[in-house]
């Protein structure tokens, strides 16, 4: 049996880990079990890194935790070494027959927005050609409060930093139950047995099973481009605004690497349900195709799935003993919610008897040469051989990447942006694959039997 | 004087810069590989010229040209450099699975050109039944390379051209491919025809593609031809019109076709049609295209209008 650990977090998502970096940073003493070859191979890897406002309905848990989270964001990604980008959302009228539709929302919109201190505001069609040339918009009501960050950037920043301070991390370990006592909690395995005072069930879409709950999920597929097609998040502005927040066919999302996404789309969904069917980007191109000038190149489609309880919220309850705090229904906005999300979660331990310390601050990251090169640096020797033009990436970075912990060649890929820039990798996936079968032997996509060449 | 700089060191790079070289220029050629040849490494009619040129310049391996902060750099392990000029020889790019209309799971398994081809020069094995998705001469050279490591080798394409010679090992179909699927590694394609099972998916429908717009293309950064004697021409073609002295030629150019090298000067003696196949109309006189077409440019000129037929 493994452990006694202070606290046993189930799932290495961004959910779970920003909980484990919490603790860790207080003194707690964490172990993470995850049953896929990396951190962030679940849903936390299939999202649109939108930092929202609030969520319809207000007054829910989750929109809640979104208005704390997007409060905290920007200083508590700065610890980590995260800088999001804080831009305006758009809901833009795009033909004549829209634009009563701006005038009708705006004072309900002001009321639900502006009562809990984000901007909103009107965008005449000449303000908007200004700041969006690329558009086909006639009208728009602006709120401001938006940030998107790279995602994969802040998943990884977390599990390094929540190593730094201590959290042990068991990749390919499948949690089977969670038991509990007056003690603690006994953890069955699929790798044996862990025991701590404490545990915290963020397994994602899988958090229903050891609960005791039912999920259900909801897909969501996006598609990316080549070119920033936009300054700020756009959506085209209907009436069902009033009902629910604007994640039913998503927007146009600029990102901080310069691609734009679009969605995500929503539909009912398989857990394991991950695949792009053309239906899903037929829809998407007829619902942003006309108010966007210049596209540039669709690189490619992706999809998540939303891990949605039925009541569409989320659910944050203890076990009987209140030794287990069980996550459920962590869907949009979980990215958002994250600070404050985890923060509750600790008071939660708190209450049941866990002591923290004061928290302590990560390292800095290390550069990627990217960001030498933007600040006017050079890397020199072997490692400073590139692989990827497009995102320049090099060899150095690959071997960091692995150093913190990649150990498939989509861990590289999220860590570097290694093959996402305009070539999607033609002349960098092979030779990093190769470069990687030389080293370890072997390489995956992601594990398993994702085996990329022999 | 400043040396011209020639970036990509495959066969249209080495040839370029032969050229340029023998013209009395003085030339860098940088390629971000460890070895020059690039896409002709497969290609037994240019293996030849390949080895032959690699041997006689000095091709900087190891170099990779970026942008970074608005400058074009070349990068390498003694650090950068910055590019004041140059010319792009950097190939083709393969579309991607998005641009292709095929969607599906994301399973490993599913390559691009190059990268297929870096992981099988390495020695590598990338599947067991490959599918080269886009018909052409490079994707049939991969297919019959394919044959020496994997146990079945298809060729698929919406529409096979007839005149395009398949070994007969490998099992050329006409066929749309519309889904990937596979958890973890590929394991299935679904096709407008039905099913083929499939470890491993290679897209090989190709484009020229220059991804450093402000510099002048040559090669498959430039135009679609696949006879290696199509890419040493352009590239002697290129040489002439870039070091001659004359006006600008107007150009009207109309249809799935393309004219090579734009900007085309007055002096150049020579100028390529590149299109597909079919019929080109040239400043009023029918042309057949296969691939492509290089025609004289009569001194004096001062306006090309090509249109397709
Ligand atoms: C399409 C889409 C778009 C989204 N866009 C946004 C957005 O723009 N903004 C926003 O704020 N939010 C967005 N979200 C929501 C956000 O992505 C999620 O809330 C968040 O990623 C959930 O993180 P998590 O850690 O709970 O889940 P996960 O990342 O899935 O983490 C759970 C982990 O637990 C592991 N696991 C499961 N079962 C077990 C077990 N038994 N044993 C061990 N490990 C286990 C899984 O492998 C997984 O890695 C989006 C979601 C989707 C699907």
């Amino acid at each position: 049996m493994r452990g006694p650990y202070d606290v046993l977090v189930v799932g290495a998502g961004a959910v779970g880990l920003s909980i484990a970096y919490e603790l860790a940073r207080r003194g707690a003493s964490v172990a993470v079990i995850e049953k896929e070859a990396e951190a962030g191979f679940g849903v936390s890897k299939g999202h649109a890194g939108v930092i929202h406002v609030l969520q319809l309905p207000l007054g829910s848990l989750k929109s809640r935790l979104a208005i704390y989270g997007n409060k905290m964001y920007d200083k508590w990604a700065a610890e980590l070494g995260v800088k999001p980008w804080r831009l305006p959302a758009l809901l833009v009228a795009s033909s004549p027959l829209q634009l009563p539709l701006v005038l009708l929302l705006y004072p309900f919109l002001r009321a639900y927005y502006g009562r809990r201190g984000f901007a909103i505001s009107l965008v005449s069609g000449r303000e908007l050609r200004e700041r969006e040339p690329n558009l086909n918009a006639l009208g728009a009501i602006r709120v401001d409060g938006y940030a998107v960050a790279d995602p994969f950037e802040l998943t990884y920043r977390l599990y390094e930093a929540a190593k730094e301070m201590g959290a042990e991390f068991y990749f390919n370990v499948e949690a089977e139950l969670l038991e509990e006592s007056e003690e603690g909690v006994k953890v069955k395995s699929s790798a044996g047995a862990f025991s701590s005072r404490y545990a915290v069930n963020a397994a994602g879409l899988y958090s229903d099973l050891l609960a005791g709950e039912r999920l259900k999920p909801k897909r969501g597929v996006m598609v990316v481009f080549d070119r920033l097609q936009a300054k700020s998040i756009v959506a085209p502005i209907s009436l069902s605004q009033l009902v629910r927040a604007e994640t039913k066919g998503g927007g146009i999302i600029p990102t901080a690497w310069g691609h734009t996404i679009w969605g995500p789309g929503f539909s009912e969904g398989d857990k394991e349900d991950t695949a792009v069917y053309p239906q899903d980007v037929m829809a998407l191109l007829s619902r942003f195709g006309s108010l966007v000038r210049r596209k540039g190149r669709l690189l490619k489609g992706y999809a998540g799935v939303r891990p949605a309880s039925p009541a569409r919220d989320f659910m944050m309850f203890y076990s009987p003993r209140k030794r287990i705090v069980h996550l459920v229904g962590i869907e949009s906005p979980g990215f958002t919610a994250l600070p404050a999300l985890a923060l509750m979660v600790l008071k939660m331990l708190q209450r049941s008897g866990l002591s923290l310390g004061a928290p302590r601050l990560p390292r800095p990251p290390k550069p990627l040469t990217r960001e030498l090169l933007a600040a006017g640096k050079e890397v020199r020797g072997e490692k400073g051989k590139i692989l990827c033009h497009c995102m320049r990436v090099s060899v150095g970075d690959v071997l960091e990447a692995m150093e913190r912990g990649a150990s498939t060649l989509d861990g590289v890929m999220f860590r570097t942006k290694l093959g996402m820039g305009p070539c999607q990798g033609q002349h960098c996936m092979g030779r990093a694959a190769a470069l990687l079968l030389k080293l370890r032997g072997e390489v995956t996509k992601s594990g398993g039997n994702s085996w990329i060449a022999r | 004087m400043d040396s011209t700089l020639v970036i990509g060191a495959g066969l249209s790079g080495l040839y370029l810069a032969r050229e340029l070289s023998r013209r009395g220029l003085e030339v860098r050629l940088v390629e971000t590989r460890e070895r020059a040849g690039g896409i002709s490494l497969i290609d037994p009619e240019a293996k030849g010229i390949v080895e032959r040129l690699t041997s006689q310049l000095e091709v900087e391996t190891g170099k990779t040209v970026v942008r970074a902060a608005g400058r074009l750099l070349i990068l390498s392990s003694e650090g950068a450099e910055e590019v004041r000029g140059g010319i792009v020889a950097t190939g083709f790019r393969s579309k991607s699975a998005a641009e292709m209309g095929i969607w599906g799971d994301r399973p490993a398994g599913v390559f691009h050109f190059r990268s297929a081809l870096d992981l099988l020069l390495e020695g590598f094995k990338i599947g067991e039944r490959v599918v080269a998705y886009g018909a052409n001469r490079y994707s049939v050279l991969l297919a019959e390379r394919l044959l020496e490591s994997s146990r079945e080798v298809y060729l698929l394409d919406p529409a096979l051209p007839p005149q395009l010679e398949v070994p007969p090992e490998v099992k050329a179909m006409r066929a749309k491919v519309r889904y990937v699927k596979g958890r973890g590694r590929l394991s299935k394609l679904v096709l407008d025809v039905g099913e083929l099972e499939a470890d491993a998916l290679v897209l090989s429908s190709f484009e020229p593609w220059n991804p450093f717009p402000e510099l002048l293309p040559v090669g498959h950064a430039a135009i679609e031809v696949y006879e290696p004697r199509a890419l040493m021409e352009s590239a002697e073609i290129f040489v002439e019109n870039l070091l001659c002295e004359g006006s600008y030629v107007e150009l009207s150019v109309r249809g799935e076709l393309a004219i090579f090298p734009t900007p085309l000067k007055s002096c150049a003696r020579r100028f390529m049609v590149v299109m597909r196949e079919g019929r080109a109309i040239v400043n009023g006189s029918p042309y057949e295209v296969r691939g492509h077409l290089t025609l004289p440019l009569p001194p004096g000129t001062s306006r090309v209008e090509v249109r397709e037929a």
